[in-house]
């Protein structure tokens, strides 16, 4: 029996290594030289290869005990009256799968970054980001409640938008990472919403709970609700149609973190959540039938402005959504061994056609030269008026960012520009000025 | 003269002390390390009162058996486990202002009046008569009114004037009615003020409810809870930084609120629920909607600021055990995030004469510190998982969740607005090209040594809170206990309704 806790501590440290490795990097970091490159890696690659073991160690131990969901309480992170946090890891196929996936692609990342980001200025933010990264991904994926899902799809996302702004000297990736930002921060509310919501249903967030209970709960209201906040929260995450305009502009960043981001893992997190939420969709037929229809059309959507991108990556990434939105339909449809299985497929590929990116213009160079088929651009001439519309709205992107853009966000700022100049004539009364709040200037 | 006694006594004292004692002319050089000389005495003196009492859930009391009783006034000061852990809290966050603030601003005046008004929060802190708590209550917002009129800031002064008014008067009053209205019902009382025989007495005989809105609208005064948030703002843009981070290093109005109405007006939370708890959410939204609109970086903080008065307002209105302590975690959370933001956008303001976002940009490239700070501070203060805020607003959400499932969906919307808003204010300042506006823009120098040091201690503390907030929420529970009462009526009510007070201790206090 001894053995088999020591060594299950052991696999629940898979989140800590990265963390902790992340933490001593950024106190290296501290004084008035930054540490040395080869400091840095040898550090990263000893706390991921200690991750990838933890994850071994788990799955063997979850080979031996029959494939066995196992709920590992290891402790309650804090506890106040009836509420407690606890720290619960669960191990089962999707989450050993993952995770151990995950660690793989998350070193292979590593051990490329090393040279393909040498003597660059951010090299040592990279691999502290990439650490944190890996931390937040193992958390999320082997997390045993809803709670510490979501406390890793947090520190996912932080990572994600440091990652797209990583060359900061330039407007475009900082733009970019706004956008990624924003989008993130709007659809976690569906999952802290969700989560909350699955308190005040079962009193629990926790898996193993939820397994039991959930069929037993009356309650397809809560089910719907719940099902749909987290519908949403996977959307933001996944790119889906109407939020998914931040994938493409999110390949600003460097080329390794694209392809263990956008192709391999954070993009796919948002079907991890809907495989985890089973139990709930099961009670809610509405919510599947809406993962369904958002997934198909946004399927359709992104091959569409796929087939129009002029580049490489925004193609790759219209690609990536495409199959995303393909996972949603199969998770809709009640079939999520099949959406882990495409996940894990397809997530190997896009990683690899992610990093292989750059190289995509020798290729082509590589190609002509050795006399092979070149593409060359289609003429428009032949084309039907229904082929032209479709082709116009594919390069429009649909015009999806435009219509949020206009019904969402520019409200917001003008409702916040009216209430400024409304509060600071009211201060300016106070104080005395009506001159005051003038100068502090509104809009834009 | 009892080791407590005295202990309580120099926390508050002692910078009293030195603020009157550190004048004239050739002392002007040394005001500045004398000051915090003495503030880390003070810090160390609250922790080692922590260590004591904090962590055994009930109050250190101690009279001045000696003391005259003057009206029934006496000298009755004692610490629980929130006085516990805002002591040493607060005092270390002057203490990093002291640090951390340019030295241009801190001058001989200025400093003394930091000590001065450092005093007087500690000693709203320690207090446990009510007239000597509302002795330092209302001055302690003396010193920067003095120092802003001082200045000739005339405005200013007018909005200190409407705060101090707001905050001191109706607390004034509420002194006096209670002593008249004890008098009325004749109950020969020694000590009429005080706190712990106070809230014993209420469970025999209730005071009434009107008298608890008295204190309910200071303290909301205080906190800058909507529609009494209009001094946040000019004073976060105006006021002198250093005086104004030390007079509001402790969330005061929410001090007030648990230390006074709960255990003295355990219905009336209940009973003010319905306007409560939407003003906390007009509060939360508010602050949040205005902070979008603004280009400098004081104004920005100033709403942000109001945004989170609403989140503690919002935990406290749940009157549950993880609502409140939620919002006990969160203010403090929020004072250390403040400070931390206010000295790097006072750095910043130091270097290059603006706060105006739109003249700032790229300065990540000089000052890469800063950067990381400014952005590991806004990430803390809007609940990133390891940090405090996580904590403080999980508990929150979760306090309000049970009945108020709307208003926990509008405080999470808020969060993610405060969210975009610093990230947004961050990458203007720090990130993209440098906009060539500033002559400082390639000399632009990063976190000196001393400002580093306080960023990083202020961050660490909001960490080691997230990753281990055991221990903060075990100090906490004195105050929590007492909500026992209030959510099951009749149940332990005699017994508990002096907990918020009493603690654990089980020996009743005597009169």
């Amino acid at each position: 029996m001894m053995p088999s806790m020591t060594m299950w501590n052991f696999a629940a440290m898979a989140p800590a290594w990265p963390a902790m490795c992340a933490l001593l990097i950024g106190v290296l970091s501290f004084g008035q030289h930054r540490p040395r490159e080869q400091v840095v890696v040898t550090l990263t690659h000893l706390a991921l290869w200690l991750t990838l073991g933890s994850m071994s160690v788990g799955t063997l131990l979850w080979l031996a005990g029959g494939q066995q969901p196992v709920d590992l309480r290891l402790f309650d992170i804090y506890r106040s009256g009836d509420y407690a946090l606890e720290l619960r890891l669960y191990f089962d196929l999707a989450s050993v799968v993952v995770a151990t996936v995950a660690s793989v692609l998350i070193l292979a990342t590593s051990r490329f970054a090393q040279r393909y980001l040498h003597r660059e200025p951010g090299f040592v933010r990279f691999f502290v980001l990439m650490l944190i990264f890996a931390s937040g991904v193992m958390l999320l994926v082997l997390g045993g409640s809803f709670d510490l899902l979501l406390a890793g799809w947090e520190i996912v996302g932080w990572t994600s938008v440091l990652l797209v702004g990583f060359f900061h000297e330039r407007q475009g990736p900082v733009r970019a990472a706004l956008r990624v930002l924003v989008t993130y921060r709007l659809c976690d509310i569906g999952l802290l919403v969700g989560a909350v919501a699955l308190h005040g249903w079962l009193h629990s967030t926790a898996y193993r709970d939820l397994f039991e209970h959930v069929g037993g709960a009356a309650g397809g209201g809560s089910a719907l609700f719940v099902g749909l906040c987290l519908l949403f929260a996977a959307m933001g995450k996944s790119a889906q149609i109407p939020v998914g305009g931040w994938l493409p502009r999110a390949m600003e960043g460097p080329t390794a973190s694209s392809a263990v981001f956008y192709g391999g893992l954070s993009v796919h997190m948002g079907v991890y959540l809907l495989i985890r939420a089973e139990p709930v969709l099961a009670q809610a037929p509405l919510v599947r039938l809406a993962i369904i229809g958002i997934g198909g059309v946004t399927a359709v959507m992104a091959a569409l402005s796929g087939q129009v991108s002029a580049d490489a990556k925004s193609g790759l990434a219209y690609a990536t959504i495409s199959q995303v939105g393909l996972m949603f339909v199969e998770v809709g449809l009640g079939l999520p061994k099949l959406a882990l299985l495409h996940l894990l497929a397809h997530s190997l590929l896009r990683y690899y056609q992610f990093l292989r990116t750059p190289s995509t213009l020798q290729d082509a160079l590589m190609r002509r030269r050795t006399g092979g088929s070149v593409q060359r651009p289609v003429q428009g001439q032949g084309a039907s008026p229904l082929q032209r519309f479709v082709y116009r709205l594919a390069i429009e992107r649909f015009a999806v960012e435009a219509v949020l853009d206009r019904w969402v966000a520019r409200p917001l700022l003008s409702l916040a520009r009216a209430l400024g100049r409304r509060e600071d004539a009211l201060v300016g009364w106070l104080m005395g000025q009506s001159e005051a709040g003038k100068e502090s200037g509104h809009g834009q | 003269m009892d080791s407590d006694l005295l202990l309580m006594t120099l926390i508050w004292a002692l910078p009293l002390v030195m603020s009157l004692v550190l004048r004239g002319q050739r002392l002007e050089r040394a005001v500045r390390p004398l000051a915090i000389v003495t503030t880390a005495l003070v810090v160390m003196l609250s922790l080692w009162a922590f260590v004591k009492d904090g962590s055994e859930h009930h109050f250190a009391r101690s009279e001045a058996t000696w003391a005259p009783m003057l009206l029934g006034i006496r000298y009755h000061v004692g610490i629980d486990g929130l006085s516990a852990v805002l002591l040493p809290v607060s005092s270390g966050i002057i203490l990093g202002v002291l640090w951390a603030a340019p030295r241009r601003l801190l001058t001989a005046a200025l400093i003394r009046r930091m000590l001065l008004t450092e005093s007087l929060l500690l000693g709203v802190l320690v207090s446990l008569d009510l007239s000597i708590l509302l002795v330092f209550w209302v001055s302690s917002l003396w010193p920067l009114l003095w120092d802003m009129s001082k200045r000739g800031e005339r405005g200013g002064v007018r909005m200190m004037t409407i705060l101090g008014v707001a905050s001191a008067l109706p607390m004034v009053v509420f002194v006096l009615l209670l002593g008249v209205f004890r008098a009325k019902t004749g109950a020969a009382v020694e000590t009429p003020y005080d706190l712990i025989a106070l809230a014993q007495r209420q469970m025999t005989e209730p005071l009434p409810s009107w008298l608890g809105i008295l204190v309910m609208v200071g303290a909301l005064s205080r906190m800058g809870c909507f529609p009494f948030h209009f001094w946040i703002v000019p004073l976060s843009e105006r006021g002198p930084a250093p005086l104004v981070l030390t007079a509001f290093a402790t969330p005061l109005g929410l001090f007030v609120m648990t230390r006074v109405m709960m255990p003295l007006f355990p219905d009336l939370f209940t009973q003010a629920m319905p306007v409560l708890l939407p003003l906390a959410l007009v509060t939360a939204t508010y602050g949040a909607i205005l902070a979008m609109a603004q280009h400098d970086l004081r104004r920005m903080l100033g709403y942000f600021w109001i945004s989170q008065q609403g989140f503690l307002l919002a935990g406290v209105a749940a009157m549950n055990a993880p609502g409140v302590s939620g919002s006990l975690i969160h203010a403090i959370g929020t004072v250390v995030v403040r400070t931390g933001l206010a000295l790097l956008i006072g750095a910043i303001y130091a270097r290059t004469g603006t706060c105006d976002v739109r003249k700032l940009g790229g300065l990540v490239r000089t000052a890469p510190r800063m950067a990381t700070g400014f952005l590991l501070l806004g990430m803390a203060a809007v609940g990133s998982p390891g940090s405090l805020g996580f904590v403080s607003e999980d508990l929150i959400v979760q306090g309000l969740l049970e009945h108020h499932a709307i208003a926990a969906v509008m405080v999470l919307i808020t969060t993610a607005l405060n969210g975009i808003l610093l990230f947004l204010a961050f990458q203007r300042v720090f990130l993209g090209e440098g906009l060539g506006l500033l002559a400082t823009e390639t000399t632009f120098p990063d976190l000196l040594p001393r400002e580093r040091w306080v960023a990083v201690s202020l961050f660490g503390l909001l960490l080691a809170g997230g990753l281990l907030p055991a221990p903060l929420l075990a100090v906490r529970t004195s105050v929590v206990d007492a909500l026992h009462d209030i959510e099951k009526p009749g149940l332990h009510a005699p017994v508990d309704s002096a907990a918020a007070l009493d603690g654990h201790a089980a020996p009743a206090h005597e009169p």
